[in-house]
């Protein structure tokens, strides 16, 4: 009698100690222990900002815009960016500068046309504003029309920086690669420059001297995210030293695109499940601007050509950069269906870009 | 000078500012959660009154008044243009893929039972034009969610009805699968009935003669066990505790590993009874987790729980009766006293200590 006494006491005991061992995060909710437990880090003095005038909207605008850019291009901030110009959103008498950030903002929405239409709107109000012009040759050269671009790039003076950066894309997609970097040898060697450089020597199919012209520009510029993720793709594509890439990106908190390189170079599973856990909360919430990484995602880690395939064509229709055509030629060789790359065979054709490791993709499709 | 970069501004860095919805009916009463980016809060909220950056649990959970009635006015429910009472329950915390998130719990009721329901959600627009509130209606992690934008604030939802008999029937079928396939509590099981057909006569086995002692035998160890096993089960289910899921798998593997030795060597020589309850009350923590996929919460969650359990003790009571009698037809011979009984006990030993080093 005693002994079994002793054993349910004994086991109930034990149960009821075992209650005191706490429970891991899983994703539950909990209840932080501590008051002073610190559970986000924001920007101090964070508070909504209400902008009294249009000009004031066009001041927080830009602010917004240059903080987003500096973090490596957080939407959030642009949905606030977005969100202070609201009132003025569809009004065509708006200041000019106002017009600007507006038409900024739905560059980096990926909304081409609307962006456009600001531009020329301030470019009527404002005709030689160096920024409206280059915005414009941007967007221009996005949606595959150099010729126009450069046309905007003709509003700018010749001598200088921005001309050359605003000119060499559009020429070397003109299939003018060379003038592109004659113009560019033209102007003060800034990291800019040498980082456009690196780009169109890449294409040229030069990759170790652009290897060195996208260092180089990193060397001088360290916090240009654009150049380093230009940098990590030629090595993962044509230098095929993937073991490099990490080293690109190091510490922890990375911006999705930075992760997508990082493992698509080889990472640890953790790693691997922080980048799959971004890419099912962007589905979550209907994100359509990350179809050309989505696509790479989708061929790459989840081995799913078709779904790669719909994502690039649907990219293909919104951008046409160099990028945007190697990623629907690689899904359309997963997934056997050459005509799907057709309009990207056509693209290559007219731009002459020897681009060699496209120029490769093309042959393997037609076996 | 220009600032030419703002040219080539790149929008996919990192994700775009999301709320989580989540909404489950029965009858005209409501239960969910909102759960807001404490990053999208603190444009909202005073949330750092001390301006050093650093949002504490202190500092959010001062805001719960306020949070309230922010969500009071900006998200609600309408049948017909009626609207639903809307409650704040509980402030926690949770982590989504981009940082820590408020976790507000609500509850209410609308004029009539919800099928179909206008829901309104306005958070954050103003301040953030790109902000999505993802509704959805089934458990927490389900793969659907309805979207509510900038542009798009009202949407009319329509929640999936579960009969309550519906309920009942799932969450019995999953009690039956569950131990159907818990290897684990099986076993433990095993090494409870391997010596039913038994009795211990000074420190050896002997033969039970009569059918009635093993039959009670086995009665009182699967009863035991079922109390045990139910009791927790509850405790967890309704969250009075809150067992540590990666401990709890351990401790199972290790009461499978004591039912064993005592088999082998007992400590517990007369009530096995006993450790079937002591050791069986472990077994109920590790149910918890298939009674939460069932995604039963609210006044419905003890139907859940009790069906549940109904098939946990079904499953059980198959196996008894299709193990109880081979015993019986093998205790008389000799091999079972001196090997099916030991050996088993030894394999299932093996096994339950390899679980243990495994889940540590």
């Amino acid at each position: 009698m005693k002994a079994t006494l002793a054993v349910l006491a004994g086991g109930v005991a034990l149960t009821v100690l075992f209650t005191l061992i706490p429970a891991e995060r899983t994703g539950a909710p909990w209840v932080p222990a501590r008051a002073d437990e610190v559970l986000e880090r924001v920007a101090p003095g964070s508070k909504p900002v209400v902008a009294a005038s249009a000009d004031d909207a066009a001041v927080l605008a830009r602010q917004l815009i240059e903080d987003s850019r500096a973090r490596g291009g957080d939407p959030r901030l642009l949905g606030r960016a977005q969100a202070v110009l609201a009132p003025w959103w569809t009004a065509a008498d708006a200041p000019a500068e106002l017009v600007l950030m507006r038409a900024t903002v739905k560059q980096a929405l990926h909304d081409f046309p609307g962006a456009l239409g600001d531009l020329d709107l301030v470019l009527r109000t404002r005709p030689g504003d160096a920024q409206a012009a280059l915005t414009r040759a941007t967007v221009l050269t996005v949606l595959g029309r150099p010729a126009e671009a450069l046309a905007s790039c003709e509003l700018l003076p010749r001598e200088g920086e921005p001309y050359a950066g605003c000119a060499a894309g559009p020429l070397a997609l003109s299939g003018r690669l060379e003038d592109g970097l004659a113009v560019l040898a033209l102007a003060p060697q800034s990291a800019w420059v040498r980082s456009l450089r690196g780009e169109l020597l890449w294409w040229k199919g030069d990759v170790a001297a652009a290897e060195g012209e996208l260092r180089a520009a990193l060397q001088l510029d360290a916090g240009d995210a654009y150049t380093r993720l230009l940098l990590a793709d030629l090595l993962l594509l044509d230098a095929r030293r993937p073991g490099e890439v990490a080293a690109l990106f190091p510490g922890e908190v990375r911006n999705d695109g930075e992760l997508l390189r990082v493992v698509l170079a080889g990472a640890a599973p953790e790693v691997r499940a922080d980048l799959e856990a971004r890419v099912t909360a962007n589905r979550q919430r209907g994100e359509v601007l990350h179809r050309r990484e989505e696509s790479r995602y989708a061929l790459a880690i989840e081995h799913d050509a078709a779904r790669a395939l719909q994502l690039a064509v649907e990219n293909w229709g919104v951008q046409r950069e160099v990028a945007d055509a190697r990623v629907l030629l690689e899904a359309a060789v997963a997934a056997k269906q050459p005509a799907a790359a057709q309009p990207v065979v056509e693209w290559l054709e007219a731009t002459k870009l020897p681009v060699p490791g496209l120029r490769a993709l093309v042959k393997e499709l037609r076996p | 000078m220009v600032s030419v970069l703002l040219g080539a501004l790149p929008a996919r860095a990192h994700k775009g500012s999301d709320a989580y919805w989540t909404l489950k009916a029965t009858g005209s009463h409501f239960t969910g959660r909102l759960d807001v980016a404490l990053k999208d809060l603190a444009l909202l909220l005073p949330l750092d009154p001390n301006g050093d950056g650093a949002l504490t649990w202190g500092e959010l959970s001062a805001q719960r008044p306020a949070l309230c009635t922010l969500v009071q006015q900006k998200v609600s429910l309408a049948q017909v243009g009626a609207r639903c009472v809307l409650d704040c329950g509980a402030l926690q915390v949770v982590t989504h893929s981009d940082g820590t998130y408020a976790a507000l719990e609500l509850s209410g009721s609308c004029p009539a039972d919800l099928v179909t329901v206008q829901a309104t959600y306005e958070l954050l627009f103003d301040v953030d034009a790109q902000h999505r509130g993802l509704l959805s209606l089934g458990a927490a992690d389900s793969a659907h969610w309805d979207a509510f934008t900038s542009n798009q604030r009202t949407r009319d939802v329509t929640f999936a009805a579960v009969s309550a008999g519906e309920q009942a029937g799932l969450a019995v079928i999953q009690g039956l699968h569950h131990i159907g396939v818990g290897w684990d509590h099986l076993c433990f099981l095993f090494a409870l009935l391997l010596p039913s057909v038994l009795r211990r006569d000074a420190r050896t086995w002997v033969t039970r003669e009569a059918f009635k002692p093993a039959f009670l035998d086995v009665a009182k160890v699967v009863t035991a066990f079922t109390v045990a096993h139910s009791v927790t089960l509850a405790l967890a289910a309704f969250e009075v505790v809150h067992p540590n899921a990666k401990w709890v798998e351990v401790a199972i593997a290790a009461s499978v590993a004591l039912a064993a030795l005592n088999n082998l060597w007992p400590f517990v020589p007369e009530t096995r009874w006993s450790l079937a309850f002591s050791l069986g009350l472990m077994h109920g923590f590790g149910f918890v987790s298939a009674i939460q996929d069932l995604g039963a919460s609210g006044p419905r969650l003890w139907l859940s729980v009790f069906s549940f359990n109904v098939g946990v003790e079904l499953g059980q009571l198959l196996i008894v009766t299709a193990l109880v009698p081979l015993l019986w037809l093998l205790r008389g011979r000799a091999l079972y006293a001196r090997v099916i009984l030991p050996l088993g006990s030894a394999v299932i030993l093996g096994v339950a200590l390899f679980w243990v080093s495994q889940r540590v």
